[in-house]
């Protein structure tokens, strides 16, 4: 018989071993490729890198925060508690469930700071306190497991609680580094939170396992009576498709966003506003949405819990009388739907931002500096493009990561997941590396338009390969085909356009824009969809 | 008109609709020209397959009990006393083979039998003339 | 061989998954306007063949063709004619019952409003209602309404009462019977409840352990088999051999058997091994299943 928290913990490796021995093994070889690049480096580029070295650290804090707050299991929208409801049967105390994730929630998530106060920064010449900033990061994450683990049986409300609640540690703490308060402050201010936190946490688990949620009963009954009980029928089934997609999926996009975007725009309220600080916020602002994008379609690939396979498609899902074509149709328009959403709302949310916080003068500061600098058309182009390039990039990611799931095998899933992650160190490896022997930057640019060449004949075969398996086992009508190439040849060539006037030659060669467009658009994967699908839905 | 259909009865289902209907047209519950359900209400009514019931209402048109007029529907035959005897014959009799078994193992004779009926018959309150 | 008027025809179909064969050399054929039951016992293969006929499973060696088509090849034309009624009923737990129905609507163009209606509020459905917060029962029913409101040509039910009240049952043989009652309409669904399948089908196929023992109409079946009680003049501790018995019970000077054959033959085979033959009557579907199960195992009783 195990102890209660070896059980847990053992519960919670289980599920997440894969993942966590990834985290564990991207920390350790940040921080040691950081110590080694160190020593080759003048301190105050060493700072400027430690600072990028921090990112990856990010990632991971984000990543353990979701497996100790069983965030992976969340119905974002939904109004009962993430908490995992088979855990209520054990014969474990209430505080035994929530205390143990908290506590290994916050030791992994406090010494990942430390780590990286004691190893990364300070080496490097930042002189940060070690104590409170671990104590205030745990005090974050009890936060949001007591957020994601409160019932508010009203759907909808934990975003909007959330939106509001889930980032006031840290911004107190910007807040309170404004006022130049003392050290000691901090780590009360630190231990405060934690206090109010984690009490919240336990008594939101309890209440969900004593089943004491909030009936909002007299909400349902407005709703009810102000409800359309006819709606007008679908036009196509087609629509009807979209609509059925758009549901399962589409909102997830917007409700990250609406989330985590706030927080990344809070820079602009607490610092001082130069170019430069705003530039680099608006752009965190921008990238954040299309890593976002990423995120949001895996999220969805749990399909109904009855279902015997977990990832394979429903039966009710795969009996619809459609094609695959027509199936994988539906999920890409509902994508693009989610995409164009989520992007205005990213525009209003940026917007407000820089009118609350002032600093749109800023801003107008620099667009007037840059159309004194180039022509009208030249920005105006510039900013389509940039915003095209954006928009692409967030319903490309958002319809791969859905590919994923349309497969419909959990090791397909696995496999895709660790390769990724494997690339992804690898890349930052060789991105670090080569931050500190700038002797190899001219070895790069002789290198890098043939590694692109190289990408992109890799992407045309495998796109060709999959047009050869769909035309062969009649997935998609040469109709079709001959549309989506047409359609992805006008975006392509509309796209050179735009690039190769706004960007100068001798900073980027000609064909590296043609390549970098070839790569940048979905046409590999995209293609491979319907084949996907009907592996999934004819076993 | 009430059946109750048994499915692992050993007997076939339409059979049983078949020895039902008769019995209740020959005990006068179903008068002559009273109308049976339709196919399709009784099959489901009953939970079985149409065909069963077309079946049983094709025999009971054979045997005479019932007709068919066009698409008016199906109805019980005026003529019904032959019928009728003969069925009120078999019922009577299964009974009787029954009553003589289990008195024949109760260890009754014929006289103490019959003289238990005549009892009986004293006892109980004479029908209704209607 | 092929009859044009089939529905659905499987021949030799075989599927594997990993080291266990599913289904082993499958054909039958549903004639147009049959009600078929498919019986068998747990894992006897049921459920695979049902999603080979909708086109969910691939056949591996062998063919189904329903209405003539490949079901993965073709699966516009054959789903948009079927109504589907999962053993699993998986319909998604976010949708309404009054968006589920406008959602089905768009994809059948012989969808009728009025019965669909009609049918919800027999089942008593309330529109608004969630799927997830429904009962077991009323699950079936909201996905029975969406079966049948386009009237489609051929039912498919997979195990449609297993965990069912008696009430949801009822409901679910009067759709099959109402729908078989419409002319060329055709009802295959799956049961080891045998008692509902002996009342509603007039076809039946017994799976035993991936193989057909039996395809053909159910009065054939049940006409082709005897319940015949053997009286020997001596106690037999072991039941006589006799060509045609499938099992065996009893005991002493009495024994019953489940025989297949014509029964003239085997009054005689019973009366050359020394017996009489004091009583018989036709069988269940449930004792013929259990005694082929039984026998097809290989174990005597």
């Amino acid at each position: 018989m195990m102890s209660p928290p070896v059980a847990i913990a053992w519960t919670i490796w289980r599920r997440h071993r894969w993942g966590l021995s990834a985290a564990a093994a991207v920390t350790v070889v940040v921080l040691v490729v950081a110590a080694v690049l160190r020593s080759n480096m003048s301190p105050g580029e060493a700072l400027a890198k430690s600072a990028i070295g921090f990112m990856p650290l990010l990632i991971v804090a984000f990543y353990v925060i979701a497996v100790f707050s069983y965030g992976f299991d969340l119905d974002v929208a939904g109004g009962g508690s993430c908490f995992p409801a088979r855990q209520f049967t054990l014969p474990l105390r209430t505080a035994d469930l929530a205390g143990w994730p908290i506590l290994y929630g916050a030791v992994a998530v406090g010494g990942l700071l430390l780590a990286a106060a004691g190893l990364l920064f300070r080496p490097a010449g930042l002189d940060i306190p070690l104590i409170w900033p671990a104590v205030l990061a745990a005090a974050q994450v009890a936060w949001i497991q007591a957020l994601l683990w409160w019932p508010f049986g009203l759907q909808w409300t934990r975003p909007v609680v959330g939106v509001v609640l889930v980032h006031l540690p840290v911004t107190g703490m910007m807040v309170a580094q404004k006022l130049d308060v003392s050290e000691s402050f901090f780590l009360a201010y630190s231990v405060a939170c934690l206090g109010l936190a984690v009490p919240a946490a336990f008594v939101g688990v309890s209440r969900a396992r004593g089943g004491i949620v909030p009936q909002w009963d007299w909400l349902s009954a407005l709703g009810r009576a102000t409800a359309r009980t006819t709606a007008k029928p679908f036009r196509s089934a087609l629509r009807a498709q979209m609509w059925f997609e758009w549901r399962r999926f589409g909102k997830t996009l917007p409700l990250l966003v609406t989330l985590v975007l706030p927080l990344s725009l809070l820079g602009l309220f607490l610092e001082d506003n130069t170019p430069p600080i705003l530039a680099r916020s608006l752009g965190l602002a921008l990238g954040l949405t299309v890593f976002l994008a990423g995120m949001a379609g895996e999220s969805v690939v749990k399909n109904n819990p009855w279902s015997r396979e977990l990832y394979a498609i429903s039966s009710f899902a795969a009996t619809r009388p459609m094609t695959c074509a027509e199936l994988v149709g539906a999920k890409l328009r509902a994508a693009a739907k989610a995409t164009l959403v989520s992007w205005i709302v990213v525009i209003l949310l940026i917007a407000a931002a820089l009118v609350l916080s002032g600093t749109h003068r800023v801003l107008g500061e620099m667009i007037d500096a840059w159309l004194a600098a180039r022509p009208v058309g030249e920005v105006i182009a510039t900013v389509v493009a940039v915003g095209a390039i954006l928009v692409l990039l967030t319903w490309k990611r958002l319809i791969e990561s859905l590919l994923i799931g349309m497969a419909g095998r959990e090791w397909v899933h696995r496999v895709i997941i660790f390769i990724g992650v494997v690339i992804a160190i690898n890349f930052l490896i060789a991105a670090m590396w080569l931050l500190i022997h700038p002797e190899y930057h001219e070895r790069v640019r002789v290198v890098g338009p043939w590694l692109m060449a190289l990408a992109v004949a890799l992407k045309l075969l495998a796109a060709a390969l999959a047009v050869r398996a769909l035309r062969r086992r009649r997935l998609v009508s040469d109709r079709t085909l001959a549309a989506f190439a047409f359609a992805w040849l006008a975006i392509a060539a509309t796209l050179f356009g735009l690039l190769t006037w706004v960007i100068p030659g001798e900073v980027v060669a000609t064909t590296a824009i043609a390549m970098g467009i070839v790569l940048i658009m979905p046409l590999a994967r995209l293609s491979a969809m319907p084949l996907a699908l009907a592996w999934n839905r004819h076993r | 008109m009430h059946i109750r259909i048994s499915a692992n009865d050993g007997v076939p289902i339409y059979l049983q609709v078949v020895n039902q209907v008769k019995y209740l047209v020959a005990s006068g519950r179903l008068e002559p020209g009273a109308e049976l359900p339709p196919i399709r209400v009784l099959a489901d009514r009953l939970l079985i397959n149409p065909n069963t019931v077309a079946r049983a209402y094709r025999e009971l048109e054979v045997a005479g009990v019932v007709v068919k007029r066009g698409t008016t529907g199906t109805f019980v035959s005026d003529t019904g006393s032959p019928l009728a005897r003969r069925e009120k014959n078999r019922i009577l009799t299964e009974r009787i083979d029954a009553l003589l078994a289990e008195a024949r193992q109760l260890g009754f004779t014929n006289d103490a039998l019959f003289e238990l009926i005549r009892q009986r018959d004293e006892a109980l309150p004479p029908p209704q003339e209607s | 061989m092929t009859d044009p008027d089939d529905v659905i025809e499987v021949n030799t179909l075989t599927r594997r998954f990993g080291s266990k064969v599913a289904l082993d050399g499958v054909s039958l054929s549903v004639p147009r306007g049959a009600v078929f039951g498919l019986v068998g016992a747990n894992g006897a293969g049921k459920t695979t063949l049902i999603r080979h006929l909708l086109g969910l499973l691939r056949a591996q060696s062998g063919t189904v063709s329903v209405f003539g088509r490949d079901p993965v090849a073709d699966p516009v034309g054959v789903l948009s004619r079927i109504g589907h009624l999962a053993e699993d009923n998986d319909l998604p737990g976010w949708m309404t019952i009054a968006e589920l129905m406008r959602y089905t609507e768009a994809f059948f163009p012989n969808w009728d409003r009025d019965f669909a209606d009609k049918l919800r509020r027999d089942f008593e459905l309330d529109p608004r209602a969630k799927v997830k917060h429904l009962s077991r029962g009323q699950r079936t029913r909201a996905g029975l309404v969406v079966a049948l409101a386009y009237r489609p040509e051929l039912l498919v039910l997979d195990e449609p009462s297993s965990g069912l009240d008696p009430i949801v049952r009822r409901d679910i043989l009067g759709a099959v019977i109402k729908t078989v009652a419409q002319e060329g309409r055709t009802v295959v669904f799956s049961s080891h409840l045998l008692d509902e399948v002996e009342r509603v089908s007039d076809h039946v196929a017994l799976l035993v352990r991936g193989r057909v023992a039996y395809c053909g109409p159910l009065d054939d079946l049940k006409a082709g088999h005897h319940r015949m009680t053997v009286r020997f003049n001596e106690d037999r501790p072991k039941p006589p051999v006799l060509t045609g018995a499938l099992a065996w019970e009893g005991g002493g000077p009495e024994w019953t058997a489940l025989c297949h054959g014509r029964l003239p033959d085997l009054r005689a085979a019973a009366e050359a091994v020394g017996g009489c033959v004091v009583d018989q009557h036709m069988p269940s579907l449930d004792e013929i299943f259990v005694a082929r199960a039984g026998a097809a195992g290989g174990s005597p009783r």
